[in-house]
């Protein structure tokens, strides 16, 4: 039975992913569920129309502006804002008479509590196009009046009572399965690192729900609905092999030996995008994996990373210099040929393109060739550039120096901690003038940071040579820990995205990114990096680097 | 294992209390109070309060930094705080703003329409001027983000600020110059009733 249903949604999704745009275009017309649930999270009707509604009394509102799954969600158990609850409307729970502990439970709201009888066909449609519930009460103004015809409204209803399956895949009685994936280029230390880490974490979470096991299985009727999901959380590692071109139908295999709710963490530094594409039609959550090179893909939805990756250090470096195009007005950046590297690039010449009074010229390096001074001296010469922008190695930077040394042309160099070794000594012909871009915390202020992780890393003996790998191994197991013990019994995956957007709000959880915010649709978490400036003498002597923190605008 | 224990406890022992605290905090602080309140359970509530305003600049939709004196001025204004990716709360907010916007035009009331972003880092100048696009706001109405701390310092002098975006009320605050005070209208009131309270705000 739950086979057929998530088979048949798989379908769907692929079927919609091919007429996203343009509706016209199709050629097999649309399903009843799939009209349902374009109404429901697009907002357009069976005619392809756009949804209306008054709201707050005298308000028109448009399917444009929001839909049925903005407020109730895509899992269509709600959500709440302030005091203000949004409730769970997926057709079991509609169809049921809620008591108030139920309702409490299953995302009751602070007004108009109580118990109420189960709704009726005729009781839902007052309440989605007049505004009453079942007890004829007058809603929450929140809840719009939609304008619906009685097609559309049957396959809404339709809809609603699709939303509320049985667990998701790599759930059972007893375990949530999760896996972590690692792409060809993780070395074996990384490995090492991020599955001792995990293991670790879900081993203490584990040891911790023996008591709540106890709990939910002697305690009342309420008590089993609170404790329902105290399961013990298992990790898979799933190493991919050979080209990327190959790693769908690796994934592919892993999912149908063992399927999991969800992916945590895991490395692929220099490409994730197979493993996105994999995440978002498997409607799979995949979770803060560590990569420079996220997946892209429209509107991303089960996808959540740390931060955008080496695009988000380009555009910085580009707004950073586009706020002083005085003294950098004619850039040269220098790439190879390699993913990070050539996405960097590639990121930055579109951020600063757009603007006027910027010059760039470029030199790409081969895979394997170093950068020598007589190549970048013929570069600069023939460029006439006044600022050096390098998604390159600390082992370019002495060709850097040989050429800089005795020249003062160049008045600006951005070089990206992405790219640069934590204890990087930039030579002194550098060192005024240069600028690094980092994603993370600053590196002198790492350990106090992250001395959270640190001693916990300590006290299970785990490896902490790559702060990085470690620490985004470990918040994402705290996260995927957190996020399914805060959805007691109910455990459909798009709840659990929803609980991530509420979880991160407050610096409860440290990684070595300094900011930190989710949202509603967001998946992004870090929006920004810090421009650590040259030190000054009084820099020096009173031992801090001068940053900057840049959140960039789309360019 | 203690330890990892510990910190999972703590964590869930905060969560628990921040729901906690999301309902127990005052609607109103002290220096504001009520001058008339109505009752029913779907209403708003309306208090005139003095904000002092905090020094800070603003960035709008068009990327241009203004003094946040400047942007409030000396001429009738509305305000509001929202934020591009809330789903339930500031799409209806904004709604009702394009409402008034509207209705204004149509009955020759002056505003100037004021919302200002709660999640900065987020909400960049395109991604307010994506979100003003699809409200269809007018020259009358204009969009902020700004500095993180800076929103913060905003938000809390008008004693909005609940230290989670999520935890998000609605609220219209107006007033009618420079020197007046400010009129906090809480909960959804709709289109004709803000202008209603904007009429008695400016006939004053
Ligand atoms: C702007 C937010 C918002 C949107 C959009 C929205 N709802 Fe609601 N809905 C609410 C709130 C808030 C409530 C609770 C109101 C109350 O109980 O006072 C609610 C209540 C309901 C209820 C009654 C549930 C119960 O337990 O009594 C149903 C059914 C419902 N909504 C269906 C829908 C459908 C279908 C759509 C899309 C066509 C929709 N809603 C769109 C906010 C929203």
């Amino acid at each position: 039975m739950r086979m057929q249903i998530s088979s048949g949604l798989f379908g769907l999704v692929l079927s919609l992913a091919c007429v996203a745009g343009d509706i016209s275009k199709t050629a097999a017309p649309l399903t009843d569920l799939e009209l349902g649930r374009r109404i429901y999270r697009e907002g357009i009707l069976s005619n392809g129309q756009t949804l209306t509604a008054k709201g707050a009394g005298d308000v028109a509102l448009s399917g444009k502006q929001l839909t049925c799954a903005s407020c109730h969600r895509r899992s269509g158990f709600g959500t709440s804002e302030g005091s203000r609850r949004v409730p769970a409307i997926t057709g079991k729970i509609l169809a049921a008479p809620l008591t108030q502990t139920y309702r409490e439970i299953r995302g009751g709201r602070k007004s108009g509590e109580g118990a109420r009888p189960a709704y009726t066909e005729s009781a839902l449609i007052r309440a989605i196009t007049q505004g009453f519930d079942v007890n004829g009460r007058e809603m929450d103004p929140l809840m719009p009046h939609f304008m619906l015809n009685d097609t559309d409204l049957k396959l809404l209803l339709n809809y609603l009572n699709t939303l509320e399956t049985e667990n998701a895949p790599g759930i059972t009685e007893s375990d949530i399965h999760y896996a972590t994936i690692f792409t060809p280029s993780t070395t074996a230390s990384q490995k090492k690192i991020v599955l001792d880490t995990i293991k670790t974490f879900f081993d203490g979470y584990n040891a911790e729900t023996r008591g709540e096991d106890r709990r939910a299985k002697h305690g009342p009727w309420s008590k089993a609905w609170q404790y329902g999901s105290f399961r013990h959380l298992q990790i898979h590692s799933w190493e991919l092999t050979g080209p990327a071109e190959q790693w769908p139908e690796q994934l592919q295999k892993y999912y149908a030996q063992q399927p999991v709710y969800a992916v945590v963490n895991g490395v692929g530094l220099d490409n994730w995008q197979p493993v996105h594409d994999f995440c978002e039609t498997r409607e799979i959550p995949c979770l803060f994996p560590t990569t420079d090179v996220p997946g892209k893909s429209t509107k991303p939805y089960y996808s959540v990373y740390f931060s955008e990756g080496i695009a988000l250090d380009a555009r910085v470096a580009a707004t950073f210099l586009q706020n002083n195009t005085k003294t950098a007005s004619r850039i040269l950046q220098i790439y190879r040929a390699e993913p990070r590297s050539e996405q960097a690039a590639q990121a930055f010449s579109t951020a600063v393109k757009p603007s006027k009074g910027t010059h760039l010229d470029e030199l790409k390096l081969a895979q394997d060739q170093a950068l020598t001074h007589e190549l970048l001296q013929q570069h600069l010469a023939s460029s006439q550039a006044n600022t050096l922008v390098l998604w390159l190695a600390e082992t370019d930077l002495p060709a850097v120096d040989k050429v800089i040394a005795d020249t003062a042309t160049i008045k600006t160099i951005v070089v990206a901690r992405s790219f640069i070794a934590a204890d990087t000594k930039f030579p002194t012909s550098m060192q005024p003038r240069t600028y690094v871009i980092s994603p993370y915390v600053p590196d002198i202020d790492m350990v106090k940071h992250l001395i959270r992780y640190q001693s916990w890393a300590k006290m299970h003996h785990l490896e902490t040579s790559e702060v990085r790998i470690g620490a985004n191994a470990y918040f994402a197991s705290m996260m995927s820990a957190n996020a399914v013990r805060g959805l007691r019994a109910n455990l459909a995956r798009e709840h659990m995205l929803d609980q991530f957007e509420h979880m991160l709000e407050r610096g409860l959880f440290f990684s070595v990114y300094p900011n930190f915010t989710l949202g509603p649709e967001q998946r992004y978490a870090s929006k920004g990096c810090y421009v650590i400036g040259p030190m000054s003498a009084q820099d020096k002597k009173e031992g801090r680097y001068p940053k900057k923190w840049i959140v960039p605008d789309k360019f | 294992m203690l330890h990892a224990h510990f910190t999972v406890r703590k964590f869930l022992n905060l969560t628990g209390l921040f729901a906690l605290l999301s309902f127990a905090l005052p609607c109103l602080a002290e220096h504001e109070h009520h001058h008339h309140e109505i009752a029913k359970d779907t209403g708003y509530t309306v208090a005139a309060a003095e904000y002092v305003l905090p020094e800070i600049e603003l960035v709008s939709s068009h990327s241009t930094t203004q003094k946040l004196a400047t942007v409030m001025g000396d001429e009738p204004v509305m305000l509001n705080f929202i934020f591009t990716t809330c789903n339930a709360i500031c799409p209806i907010m904004a709604a009702t703003f394009m409402e008034v916007q509207k209705k204004a035009a149509k009955q020759g009331i002056k505003v100037k329409l004021v919302s200002v972003s709660i999640d900065p880092e987020q909400d960049t100048p395109s991604a307010l001027a994506d979100f003003a696009r699809k409200y269809h706001a007018g020259a009358n109405w204009e969009f902020y983000t700004g500095d993180k701390t800076n929103i913060i310092d905003l938000q809390k002098a008008f004693n909005t600020y609940r230290g989670n975006k999520m935890n998000h009320i609605p609220i219209t605050f107006m007033r009618r110059n420079a020197k007046a005070r400010w009129i906090r209208v809480e909960g959804f009131a709709s289109a004709t009733d803000l202008l209603n309270e904007f009429n008695k705000v400016t006939a004053k």
